[in-house]
C-alpha cells in the first residue's frame, strides 16, 4: 500500500482506533497492518519503536500513534496516525458521556456494577506485586514507594510533585556520579 | 473558562509524568478527577472501566473524555462539554508531542542515557508505589460498601476483591473474565 497521509489515518482507524480494550491490545493488530499487510516497517524496527514507546511517559496508545506517525511521515503523519487512534473512541465516549448517568442506574446494570467494581479495584492493585519484585527495591529505596502510596493515597498529595521530587533527586545523584568520574 | 485550563493543565500533567504505563498513570489520573477537581466519583471511574472493556481507547483516553464532559455538561451543555472533552485529549495529546519530539532527538546521545539511568533508579521504584496509591483512592465506601452501615455490602466487595486478586494472579483467569463474574456475583448477592 502506497504511504501517505489518507492510507496512514485509515489503517490507525482500522488497527488502533477500532481495536477494543486498553492502549496494549492495539500493538498486535499494529504489528500485523504495518508489517505484514503494508510493509511500511520490518519486524526489529516495530519492535525497537514499540519498546521506546513503552518506556516514554504518558498515555500509551497516543504515543504509540505519535512516535510510530512521527517516523513514517513526520509530524503530518504522526497527526494522522494520532487522528486515526483517538477518533473512534472519542466520538463513542462524547455520545455514551451524555446517556453514562442514567445507564448506570438502570437496575440490571447496577447491582451488575456493584459485583464488578470490587474487581476492577483489584485489577489496579493487581501489577503493584508483580512490579515490586521485578523492581529490586531493597532497604534504601523501599521509603519510595511506601512513602508515596500513604502521600498520594491517603494525604492526597500530588503524584506530580513525588515525581518532580525524584527526578531532580535523580539529576543530583547523576551529577555526583559524573564528578566522581 | 477556568474549567478549560484546569482541565487541559490536569490531563497534561497525566501525559507529561504518567510513568510506569496504564497502571501507574492511573494515580496521576485519579489524583486530577478524584481528590483534586471531583470531576468524577470513584464509582463512576470504576463504572468508566468495566465498560472500557469493551470500548476502544484505553481508560486515559476514555477518562479524559467523560471527565471532560462530566465537569462541564451542567454549566455549558452539550457542545460545551464537547469542547471540554477535545481540551483534557488535547491536555493528553500535547505531552506525547513533545517527548516524541524530545527523545527523538536524544535517543542516541551517551549522555542522555547515563542521565536517564541515574533518574531511573529512583523512579522505577516509585511506581509500585503508584499503583498501590491507585488502588488506595479507589478503596472508598462508594466501591465497596461501608462495613458499619452496609455490612453485607462491603464483606461480599471484599471476598469478590480478594477473589479477583486470587483468580486473575494464581488461577491465571483471564481479567476481563473475573469482571465478569463478579458482575453475574452482583446480580445474584446485590
Amino acid at each position: 500500500m502506497p504511504l501517505n497521509l489518507l492510507t496512514l489515518f485509515i489503517t490507525f482507524l482500522k488497527a488502533g482506533g477500532l481495536t477494543i480494550g486498553d492502549g496494549y491490545a492495539t500493538v498486535q493488530p499494529l504489528r500485523q497492518a504495518l508489517v505484514k499487510s503494508c510493509g511500511w516497517l520490518s519486524e526489529e524496527e516495530f519492535a525497537r519503536h514499540l519498546a521506546v514507546v513503552h518506556a516514554m511517559p504518558g498515555i500509551f496508545n497516543i504515543n504509540l500513534a505519535v512516535w510510530l506517525g512521527r517516523k513514517l511521515k513526520g509530524w503530518p503523519g504522526s497527526m494522522a496516525c494520532l487522528l486515526g487512534m483517538i477518533l473512534p473512541a472519542v466520538v463513542i465516549l462524547i455520545v455514551f458521556a451524555t446517556f453514562f448517568d442514567d445507564f448506570r442506574h438502570f437496575a440490571a446494570v447496577e447491582s451488575f456494577l456493584r459485583g464488578a467494581r470490587p474487581a476492577i479495584v483489584a485489577l489496579i492493585a493487581l501489577p503493584c506485586f508483580q512490579l515490586w519484585r521485578q523492581s529490586n527495591i531493597t532497604l534504601s529505596t523501599v521509603w519510595i514507594p511506601v512513602g508515596a502510596a500513604i502521600g498520594i493515597g491517603l494525604l492526597g498529595v500530588s503524584p506530580t510533585y513525588i515525581i518532580l521530587a525524584l527526578t531532580v533527586l535523580g539529576l543530583l545523584y547523576a551529577v555526583m556520579v559524573y564528578n566522581n568520574d | 473558562m477556568l474549567a478549560f485550563l484546569f482541565l487541559f493543565l490536569s490531563f497534561a500533567q497525566v501525559g507529561f509524568l504518567g510513568l510506569g504505563g496504564s497502571a501507574g498513570s492511573q494515580a496521576l489520573l485519579e489524583h486530577e478527577l478524584l481528590t483534586l477537581h471531583h470531576w468524577l466519583t470513584p464509582e463512576q471511574l470504576a463504572d468508566l472501566m468495566v465498560f472500557c472493556r469493551t470500548l476502544p481507547g484505553g481508560t486515559g483516553l476514555n477518562a479524559a473524555v467523560l471527565g471532560g464532559s462530566a465537569a462541564s455538561a451542567a454549566t455549558f451543555g452539550f457542545w460545551g462539554s464537547v469542547a471540554a472533552s477535545l481540551t483534557a485529549v488535547a491536555g493528553l495529546v500535547v505531552p506525547s508531542l513533545f517527548w516524541t519530539a524530545v527523545i527523538d532527538r536524544l535517543e542516541q546521545k551517551q549522555t542522555y542515557k547515563r542521565l536517564l539511568d541515574c533518574v531511573l533508579t529512583l523512579l522505577r521504584p516509585l511506581v509500585p508505589g503508584l499503583i498501590a496509591a491507585a488502588a488506595l483512592l479507589m478503596m472508598r465506601g462508594d466501591n465497596f460498601g461501608s462495613p458499619t452501615l452496609s455490612p453485607w455490602d462491603f464483606w461480599v466487595s471484599v471476598f469478590l476483591f480478594v477473589s479477583t486478586l486470587l483468580g486473575v494472579a494464581v488461577f491465571r483467569f483471564h481479567a476481563a473474565f473475573m469482571v465478569l463474574l463478579c458482575g453475574i456475583a452482583g446480580w445474584v448477592l446485590f
